[in-house]
């Protein structure tokens, strides 16, 4: 897995490629929570080339979401895949999420 | 009793994260090689990495990994997948499916316990067996052979 971050305006946009799996998620997971502890609270996680998520690689982006909430940020998901849509779907994720197509609109949202 | 040819794919390997995910690819692999429908391939290859992921992370509870197993068979019945592993028993109906999260109420928010979830969804029914020190998941997915080709 392949984590890619830059900063636009108040927002830290991660693009992440590969799969989000058991394999890499810890290390996405504390990534993440360094990113929030050190201030970056909003966060733009781009999903353009992430191939597989699983139940961990959920569970990653839930507790960066739990922790970005509780400093006042935000964390929201663009351009799902197919597979990771279906995922986010079945386990319900979606009304959870903010999630949106196009990662320069979830940008842009986020820095208002 | 089945009846035509009967197809089986089986792996085994070191219980370990990294082979969890060899395991995941290989099935969608097999399965396609095999005909399956491509539509449901990822939703396979997620099951199996699910089931191997849970047996590397709490299957060999000590420093020494064990092995693991991954068998496909597809024949006239349907499809079945199974992971077995000598480690401790583990039996996935037994675990509480995660809450419905509400966007509202943050402690509703699933951060683990979505696994099994995951893989029963992939198929049409799932059950544990526990025999000999082994533990034995299977997905079957009633998709006959013969009706597929």
């Amino acid at each position: 897995m392949q984590m890619e971050t830059r900063e636009v305006g108040r927002v830290r946009v991660v693009r992440l490629a590969g799969a989000l799996d058991a394999v890499a998620s810890g290390d996405v997971r504390s990534k993440l929570g360094t990113y929030v502890r050190d201030g970056s609270t909003r966060l733009a996680i781009d999903l353009t080339e992430v191939t597989r998520i699983d139940s961990t690689g959920l569970g990653a982006l839930v507790t960066t979401l739990k922790a970005a909430r509780d400093r006042g940020g935000e964390l929201v998901l663009s351009s799902l895949t197919p597979p990771v849509r279906a995922v986010v779907e079945l386990t319900r994720l979606h009304r959870v999420f903010d999630i949106y197509d196009d990662p320069e609109v979830a940008v842009a949202e986020l820095d208002r | 009793m089945t009846s035509g040819l009967e197809l089986t794919h089986r792996i085994e390997a070191t219980a370990t994260l990294d082979q969890a995910r060899a395991f995941a690819s290989a099935t969608s692999r097999v399965l396609g090689e095999w005909g399956l429908p491509t539509e449901r391939l990822s939703s396979w290859e997620m099951a199996v990495a699910e089931m191997a992921t849970n047996v590397s992370r709490h299957g060999y509870p000590t420093d020494e990994k064990g092995s693991m197993e991954l068998l496909l068979t597809w024949n006239s019945d349907g499809l079945e997948i199974s992971v077995r592993d000598h480690g401790i028993a583990y039996d996935p109906n037994e675990v509480p499916p995660p809450p419905d999260p509400d966007p509202d109420d943050p402690s509703t928010w699933p951060e683990g316990g979505m696994g099994i979830m995951l893989v029963r969804s992939a198929g049409d029914q799932l059950t544990y067996r526990r025999e000999d020190e082994t533990n034995t998941l299977t997905l079957f997915t009633d998709i006959p052979r013969n009706t597929v080709l």
